[in-house]
């Protein structure tokens, strides 16, 4: 009996009552009845291209039981013999395109439409219906996947994998007809394309039209042993067919003690998992500012009192600043003491094998160790397996979960026995790029910290949604819906591979009911945010300026413009000499850029409303405060990520000297020069920047540019100039 | 700096100082026996508010040393430096009884002091017209110290230019160019040159190629501001007119890009000028100024002590 939620059809003589919107396929499967796919896969949107799931359900054409949803009422048949005949020339017409057997099938006997065929009793022998006239092009050009289209059957599952699942929109369909095939960014060789090796596409292909190439020549060191890989811990439970076919992709690593094994800031596509020995793992840089001037000599002497006098280098005493450095690994880094120990068991370099980031810290080998390097492919089959994911898991709550609560300040006041208790509470839970955790307006039901990547915090305001943030490691998110109205004030969504830990409503209560302290420094800090989220809306929201110079420029994403008046400006660099002298003799601003009516928009930090600098820091070193700047911590390891993805050229490198290890000569320091990110931090110190101060024409101002430019041409009276 | 409403109170302080010197200068003068003077009392009062705004004004100097102190915006230093150190002209006036010295020291300090105010009005005057006619002549302006490189950048362009429809131009590489031929710019420009070189000269590009080599890449030398016909927007324009119509219609396009590097260094060579005259003054002004205190200082103890 239907109900208005429900429907009640029959298939194959067997009356079936389903939710409604269920589709054919999914109301057959429930009574265990199964009906054949190709182009359907759960988890992907149906799209019935395939059409070999053809069901009769009594009308003029067979329907697509993966698409047609339920009907009250309906007569389903699977299995008849226009059915099956209608579905054996299906497949005879796809197998006709398809050389037999596959790669596919050929390795791994695993060819979903040979299997089918084979199951379905169509010999390709007897095929009624003529080959392509001529093959169809091979792509080698990808490192890790080969394209072969003559396999390819163009049932989607690639595009939407890659378009639905991994977002990357590298995947769609070429030409028309009969010369259609699947394409990389508008067809080109797919190693040419925007293509990031996910891999996504050649796990969801049917056929052999996308197949791992395998990496044997990829990773250097020493090959490993199959089945002794297989008999692993972490490994148990995952096919050898696929390690066979990886076997490049993973590679034993022996290093001597004191012996490098990666180092902070280099780019890096591999992630390691300790075998035996132990490996110290820590920050080289120090963690001071970059500096041009010799504090040793009298004058630095001097200076360096007169800095102190003027404030400068107050960086070091904010109060919103983390104890602990999020690196890359299952620890987090002391402030005070960047060093760590990793034993066996230990993972590192995840995030750099996931999405690519730079090192976050140097391992060196403390013992004789032996460890595995693995690429992407691995550790994702890795992290799927239960038995490793488990490991990890509790290694990450025995080690670091408790460091990452005690280095946020909030938690500061927690029990270690109300910590671990809570250890034992707390999910870690894995999203892919662009997957949606929450969105606004849904039920709040936890607080998330982040452990691994970055998380896009997004608000809705009428004309447009706005970043609010860019959530690094260490930090979380989740608290305004659980201690306001139980519902989500924002859409946070991963902006890569990102893991965190979810703690639940009824947890998160339990504390603030048990730390009153941390009640308050939540409430402190939400009305932070709140604060934090007025500014920008309102930024947002004022849109009395809509230029299309304000606009390509960029400026209205921008918070804090240094304007320089042209009329005024005797280009006489005082602005620039005094953001050197502020900021220990590295200027931040450069007196040039964009102009905008008569005024020059100087290369200083704008800080933007959408900070893309923030974005991918290993160490999560840059960072924005409660006053909306963006400021850089003194650990930076330079790596430049930051500087590269500023759109407007605001954030630079500068080297400075420092001694390290020599890896020739242990025990021993040798000079080098490293590099520091700096970026203009406002002088927030003061009152009023040292540029715009240091201006003796008043030509120099620190402004919000939207309502500055709105006072400037609309004449609307508002504060704007800082 | 400019001289807007926010000197209002700089303006009305001085104008109180220079009301109340006034007011008590008339009956000093008309009761002085023999005529005021730097020594009386009352012109001894005059000299030390005199010398005391002029040291204010000479510290300007030192604040800009300085210039992460939070000792007042610079912007308030320069308003009071310029209307407290115009004041004390009338002030040490006061303190001369008007005269413009009486010795050679004191003749010698008042004939400096009066450079010293003219350069500062003159250096006030230019920067109220030069930063206006920057921005409105140079809309590429550039930082000055990167002129040099941004004008051989041009001259690589127009070589590329040039090579592009005539082929490898034969020139013998300017002494000024030498150091910019070891730059990775030179030799990417090399580079470009030897990709280029099997370019087919286009008919007619020999003219061009003569024009270019002859009269126009010598006006892309990085030093020095240039001179000659393609210096004046009108005359360069007449110049490129007669030219055009020597070169086939295929040139023309080649000869506009020519031209629009042409003005673009020509802004450029404005911009050095204009960037002179916006500096310069102050090589008058704040020797002067300097010589002027230390000879006021001289001056001071001469008169107390002999």
């Amino acid at each position: 009996m239907s109900s208005p939620e429900t429907v009640s059809l029959n298939i194959d003589g067997k009356d079936v009552t389903v939710p409604k919107g269920t589709t054919i396929y999914n109301a057959a499967k429930s009574v265990g009845i199964d009906i054949p796919v190709l182009c359907h896969l759960p988890g992907l949107e149906p799209v019935a291209v395939c059409r070999i799931c053809a069901v009769d359900v009594g009308a003029r054409v067979y329907a697509a039981a993966c698409l047609r949803q339920a009907e009250p009422g309906m007569k389903v048949k699977t299995n008849t013999e226009p059915v099956v005949q209608a579905r054996k020339t299906l497949l005879e017409l796809l197998m006709a395109d398809h050389p037999v057997p596959c790669e596919k099938h050929k390795e791994l006997g695993s060819c979903e439409l040979e299997l089918l065929a084979e199951k379905e009793g169509v010999a390709a022998s007897k095929n009624r219906f003529a080959p392509p006239p001529a093959p169809r092009k091979l792509d080698h050009s990808a490192a890790n996947i080969a394209v072969n289209h003559n396999a390819c059957i163009l049932c989607d599952r690639c595009i939407r994998a890659c378009t639905n699942v991994k977002q990357n929109f590298v995947i769609g369909r070429n030409g028309k007809g009969y010369v259609a095939q699947i394409g990389f960014d508008n067809d080109m060789p797919m190693g040419q394309s925007s293509c990031v090796s996910c891999g996504e596409c050649m796990v969801s292909c049917p056929t052999g039209a996308l197949t791992n190439v395998g990496f044997e020549a990829h990773l250097a060191g020493e090959k490993v042993d199959i089945e002794w890989l297989s008999k692993l811990p972490i490994f148990q439970g995952i096919s050898a067919a696929f390690l066979q076919r990886n076997e490049g992709a993973v590679v034993k690593r022996p290093f001597k003690k004191g012996e490098i094994i990666c180092r902070e800031g280099e780019f890096g596509n591999t992630a390691f998992y300790l075998l035996e020995g132990k490996v110290d793992i820590f920050i080289s840089s120090p963690v001071q500012r970059a500096t041009k001037k010799d504090t040793r000599s009298f004058f630095g002497i001097v200076r360096k009192m007169a800095n102190r006098l003027t404030q400068a280098g107050r960086d070091t005493e904010d109060p919103e600043r983390m104890k602990y450095i999020p690196i890359d690994a299952t620890v987090d880094l002391h402030l005070g003491n960047p060093t760590a120990q990793l034993g066996p068991g230990d993972l590192f370099g995840e995030m750099s094998a996931l999405s690519f980031y730079p090192r976050s810290a140097t391992v060196r080998a403390s013992e004789d160790c032996v460890l595995l390097e693995m690429l992407r492919p691995v550790l994702q089959i890795l992290q799927k397996n239960p038995a490793f994911k488990k490991e990890m898991d509790l290694k990450y709550k025995d080690r670091a979960l408790a460091n990452q609560l005690r280095s946020m300040p909030i938690f500061g006041s927690l029990t270690p026995e109300f910590i671990d208790e809570l250890r034992n509470k707390v999910e870690l839970v894995k999203y892919d790029p662009g997957t949606v955790i929450f969105s606004e307006g849904d039920p709040a039901d936890a607080l998330y910290i982040v452990r691994i990547g970055f998380v896009k915090v997004l608000k809705l305001f009428p004309g447009g949604e706005l970043t609010l943030a860019y959530l690094h490691r260490g930090t979380y998110f989740g608290e305004m819906g659980l201690m306001g109205e139980m519902v989500r004030t924002a859409t946070c969504t991963a902006l890569d591979h990102v893991e965190v830990v979810r703690i639940k409503a009824v947890d998160f209560n339990l504390m603030l009911e048990k730390f009153p302290q941390v009640r308050a420094e939540f409430e402190k800090e939400i009305r932070n945010r709140q604060e934090q989220t007025k500014a920008i809306t309102q930024i947002g929201q004022t849109s009395d300026v809509t230029m299309r110079d304000f606009l390509d420029q960029g400026l209205m994403k921008a918070q804090s413009l240094l304007l320089l008046d042209l009329e005024r400006c005797t280009r006489c660099d005082e602005c620039v000499r005094a953001c050197a002298d502020a900021h220990d003799g590295i200027t931040r601003l450069v007196r040039d850029g964009l102009r905008f009516d008569r005024f020059l928009v100087a290369t200083a930090c704008r800080s933007c409303t959408d900070p893309l600098c923030m974005v991918g820091c290993p160490v999560g070193s840059i960072r924005r405060r409660n006053s909306l700047e963006i400021i850089i911590e003194d650990w930076c390891v330079g790596c430049g990520l930051c500087a590269e993805q500023c759109p407007y050229g605001n954030i630079n490198l500068h080297p400075f000297d420092t001694r390290e290890d020599d890896p020739d000569h242990p025990g021993m320091k040798k000079a080098q020069v490293r590099n520091k990110a700096t970026v203009c931090d406002l002088c927030t110190e003061h009152e009023e920047p040292s540029c715009v101060y240091a201006c003796p024409h008043d030509a120099a101002h620190r402004v919000n540019a939207q309502e500055f430019f709105t006072r400037h041409y609309v004449g609307t009276p508002k504060t704007a100039a800082r | 700096m400019i001289v807007d409403s926010t000197h209002t109170r700089w303006i009305i302080l001085s104008v109180a100082i220079l009301v109340v010197g006034l007011i008590t200068y008339v009956p000093y003068h008309a009761t002085t026996p023999g005529g005021p003077g730097g020594g009386t009392f009352q012109g001894l009062i005059y000299g030390f508010v005199g010398t005391a705004m002029m040291v204010f004004a000479g510290l300007l100097g030192a604040r800009k040393r300085v210039r992460i102190w939070r000792l007042g915006r610079a912007q308030e230093w320069v308003r009071a430096h310029i209307w407290l150190g115009l004041i004390s002209f009338p002030i040490i006036l006061f303190h001369a009884g008007m005269s413009f010295g009486r010795g050679s020291l004191t003749s010698v300090l008042m004939w400096l002091f009066a450079i010293v105010i003219l350069s500062g009005i003159l250096g006030l005057v230019i920067q109220h017209v030069l930063p206006r006619m920057l921005l409105d002549r140079v809309p590429r302006e550039t930082v000055y110290e990167q002129v040099p490189r941004v004008i051989d950048q041009l001259r690589q362009e127009a070589d590329t230019l040039i090579e592009s429809v005539s082929g490898v131009i034969d020139h013998p590489e300017q002494p000024a160019f030498a150091e910019a031929s070891s730059s990775p710019g030179r030799r990417a420009h090399d580079l470009r040159t030897r990709a280029t070189a099997l370019a087919v000269p286009v008919e007619g590009s020999d003219e061009l190629k003569r024009f270019y080599l002859i009269e126009v890449r010598p006006f892309f030398h990085p030093e020095g501001i240039p001179e000659g016909e393609l210096m004046g927007a009108k005359t360069s324009s007449a110049r490129f007119g007669r030219i055009r119509l020597l070169l086939p219609r295929d040139l023309h396009d080649t000869l506009r890009d020519l031209e629009t590097l042409c003005e673009e260094r020509r802004e450029l060579a404005l911009q050095q000028k204009l960037h002179h005259w916006l500096h310069g003054w102050l090589l008058v002004h704040i020797p002067i100024a300097y010589a002027l205190l230390l000879l006021s200082v001289i001056h001071a103890l001469m008169s107390l002590f002999y």
